[in-house]
């Protein structure tokens, strides 16, 4: 998994800004190529950004559209998975306002189909012997108590591997207002997920 | 070494892409590439070419060809009297009735003889005698 990283290439090395200067030259299998390359990417970010039971498949191929939309006039200023979370962040925003009046989150669950209920993250530690199926939940019903750029900016740096300025670019925001999202994200995930962790290794 | 909140993140595995995503990507993609078909564009032309014919049909209809909206009355509209056949009047007494026409005293006057043949009266519509 991802840490914090910088984009020690130069562009023109990413292989997805390869693909996409070959697209710009006509050659559309390499778009093809692309879509394979990223598409994992692209939907573990939506999943992460915007919790379960969302329309992830149909938000992950617009935002593989929009990128063959912009093939023309693509200009390749940094990594390609900039290129393209900034473009599917954006669907995920749309979502995620569009959703308001629904929890981002279900109920977490453990792997027998238990409901782990909200205040379980805050105090009760849950049984031990939590297996990885319910580490996702619990995860994932964390996550989604933070707010969306919170989140954001986390799975984007702690996941994806994107340095502060790429985060930053993704967001539409300055490095600085990044730090303080990751410092905000990272102080309420403690408070969240110590019970569990403390659990585990007792 | 790592803090915890690291490695316990990564205890989430992400999502799985389904089978055949990409298939559907390209397949997105060749729809948005292929021209508009042209049997649906005739068909459209077609269905205006239809509807501004029938606007047309309708207004030439309503222009030359209808009953007048409005049939044309006898007193004038607006007018401050109304010519009355007392025969009429008297034929019709029980409707009047009905409708409390028959408070006026010129009525009255009138329909005690029916035999008074037609009759011409202003009945004013307003009352527009004021003293001044």
């Amino acid at each position: 998994m991802g840490r914090v990283t910088e984009a020690t290439e130069p562009p023109e090395q990413d292989r997805g800004v390869q693909l996409m200067l070959a697209l710009q030259q006509g050659r559309e299998e390499a778009f093809a190529e692309l879509v394979e390359e990223y598409q994992s990417a692209a939907f573990s970010m939506l999943r992460r950004v915007l919790g379960p039971h969302q329309p992830v498949e149909d938000l992950a191929q617009e935002a593989f559209l929009r990128v063959w939309r912009s093939r023309e006039s693509y200009q390749p200023r940094g990594r390609f998975t900039t290129f393209l979370y900034r473009i599917t962040y954006n669907l995920a925003l749309n979502q995620l306002r569009g959703n308001k009046r629904k929890p981002l989150s279900s109920m977490p669950q453990t792997a027998d189909g238990a409901v782990l209920e909200p205040e379980d993250l805050q105090g009760a530690a849950p049984e031990a012997g939590a297996d990885g199926r319910d580490w996702a939940g619990i995860i994932e019903s964390a996550l989604g108590q933070l707010p969306e750029n919170q989140r954001a900016a986390l799975v984007f740096q702690h996941y994806d591997g994107l340095s502060l300025a790429e985060v930053a670019q993704v967001l539409g925001t300055s490095e600085k207002a990044v730090k303080s999202l990751l410092h905000r994200a990272r102080t309420r995930l403690r408070e969240l997920l110590q019970p569990y962790h403390e659990a585990e290794n007792d | 070494m790592t803090e915890w909140l690291d490695d316990v993140l990564d205890q989430h595995p992400g999502a799985p892409v389904p089978e055949g995503f990409a298939e559907r990507v390209m397949d997105a993609v060749a729809e948005e590439q292929a021209p508009p078909k042209a049997r649906g564009h005739l068909l459209r032309l077609a269905s205006f070419a239809a509807a501004a014919a029938l606007l047309l049909a309708v207004g030439f209809w309503m222009g030359h060809g209808a009953d007048p909206m409005r049939t044309p009355t006898n007193g004038n509209v607006g007018g401050e009297t109304a010519e009355l056949d007392v025969t009429e009047l008297y034929n019709n007494r029980e409707l009047l009735e009905d409708f409390e026409l028959l408070s006026d005293a010129e009525l009255e006057l009138v329909f005690q003889d029916e035999s008074a043949g037609t009759f011409m009266l202003d009945v004013p519509l307003e009352d527009t005698t004021e003293e001044d």
